[in-house]
């Protein structure tokens, strides 16, 4: 049975693998560890929601996208930085690299198969997979981007006082 | 008659435009700063729209108008005189400048993104003279990088945290890890000498894939499959991919099928890494 451990496990190896996979873009040093707690956090609501309410992979991705992108204009409104710092790691260990992948080697497969049958198979495995793929990215960034389109005004001012320029003045309203 | 009254016309010229060639080439070497600005933006990862919510905040603090047209290679920039000029300046207006450029290619930089972002914001705030706001820019671009062992060893212990998440075994943990730092090394030296990038994630993940293999050939792991498949992921372009389909949803549908394009690239050439070592083990991973 799945207990709350298996919860902060997948949380903590989530935020393992978003901090190590941001750090090949470079991220600024102080929004290490916040960006892993938001990875740890979407990732365990997505194991959450497909473990115990049998969710759909898909509709699973798009739900914690959502919190996702919220948690990261909430971070971008604290630290002042861009949100996508936060949420662009977080959905890293959510890309659905291996379905993609997989779909790809299908297709290999498929053109050295030898049976009619075993044609099929691989076509079927190509089209299931690469749907699969395309849709859970597609669910992510749409999860990611509702969050942005509503706080938009503030989405694009959050980086402002990032470096806190300390006399900057708050008067424009764009 | 000819020849003097253009002499008069010319004389008279530029006692009319003194202040318009100074203004000219405040507005030349605005585009350039503008140029080089949102050419690195569109290397480092930002989304469409927020490059162009960049450029035109910093040419509106200076006065301007701008427009902009985005490639993935090249990029087109024309700065007009703004509103404002034209009530001040009546005819001795300065026409509009263009300058058509290709982008400067970047690695992907979180930090660059963020200092730009606010870089702008602050030349909307303090309306510093163009030579200062460029100083600053040169300053963001020098800044240095993280160390290129540490995002070694960090990529190296995310993808073996992915394998568990895949539930892969404690071996196949390790080999993971092993595996991504050869593959990823492989990547970072090809990296260095300027090899094509798809020859550079096909071959990266044809060292990890078969690195992984090798050690599983040891039959240590039970689940040599994990190992195998998640070896490569550390290649996967999340953010260029994260990338498209925002642009796509923000209606810059010709940058976000280009940069989806690419990214489709990288994955293809990755796959044909892995399918090598598929067939040089006969591995039976799907």
């Amino acid at each position: 049975m799945i207990t709350a451990t298996d919860f902060l496990i997948d949380g903590f190896l989530a935020a393992v693998a978003a901090i190590g996979f941001a750090a090949i873009s470079n991220p600024p040093k102080k929004i290490f560890l916040l960006c892993g707690f938001v990875a740890a956090i979407g990732h365990s609501f997505r194991f959450l929601l497909i473990s115990t309410l049998h969710m759909d992979i898909v509709v699973a991705s798009f739900l914690s996208a959502l919190l996702i992108g919220l948690l990261g204009v909430l971070f971008a409104y604290l630290v002042h930085c861009p949100s996508e710092l936060f949420s662009y790691p977080a959905l890293l260990p959510m890309i659905p690299g291996r379905i993609g992948y997989s779909a790809l080697l299908g297709l290999i497969k498929y053109l050295n198969a030898e049976s009619q049958s075993d044609h099929l198979y691989y076509l079927n495995l190509v089209a299931y997979n690469g749907i699969k793929a395309v849709l859970i990215l597609f669910a992510l960034c749409l999860g990611l981007a509702i969050p942005l389109f509503i706080f938009y005004r503030q989405s694009f001012k959050m980086s402002r006082e990032y470096k806190s320029t300390s006399s900057v003045p708050t008067t424009r309203d764009r | 008659m000819s020849k003097s009254s253009t002499a008069l016309t010319s004389q008279a010229q530029a006692a009319d435009n003194n202040h318009g060639s100074a203004e000219r080439k405040r507005m030349e070497s605005l585009l350039f700063f503008l140029q080089n600005y949102t050419s690195i933006q569109m290397g480092i990862g930002v989304q469409t729209s927020r490059i162009i919510r960049n450029s035109t905040r910093i040419a509106k603090a200076y006065g301007y108008r701008l427009s902009l047209m985005m490639f993935q290679r090249s990029l087109t920039i024309t700065l007009m005189p703004g509103d404002k000029l034209d009530e001040k300046n009546g005819y001795n207006l300065p026409p509009s400048r263009t300058v058509v450029g290709r982008h400067v290619s970047q690695s992907l930089n979180f930090r660059m993104n963020a200092e730009l972002s606010a870089l702008s914001w602050y030349i909307e705030a303090e309306r510093p003279s163009i030579e200062e706001a460029e100083e600053k820019f040169e300053e963001i671009i020098a800044h240095k990088k993280l160390h290129p062992m540490v995002v070694l060893l960090l990529v190296g212990i995310a993808n073996a945290a992915f394998c568990r998440l895949f539930a892969g075994d404690l071996m196949a943990v390790i080999f993971c890890f092993v595996a991504t730092l050869c593959g990823f090394f492989c990547r970072q030296q090809l990296q260095l000498r300027h090899f094509n990038h798809l020859f550079v994630f096909c071959s990266a993940s044809f060292v990890a894939s078969f690195v992984a293999a090798l050690l599983c050939k040891t039959g240590l792991s039970l689940t040599p499959e994990a190992a195998i498949g998640t070896s490569v992921l550390f290649l996967i372009p999340g953010v260029p991919l994260i990338n498209s389909m925002l642009d796509l949803l923000d209606g810059y549908v010709l940058n976000g099928i280009s940069r989806l394009l690419n990214a489709m690239m990288l994955i293809i050439s990755l796959t044909i890494g892995v399918s090598v070592t598929i067939l040089l083990f006969h591995l039976q991973i799907i």
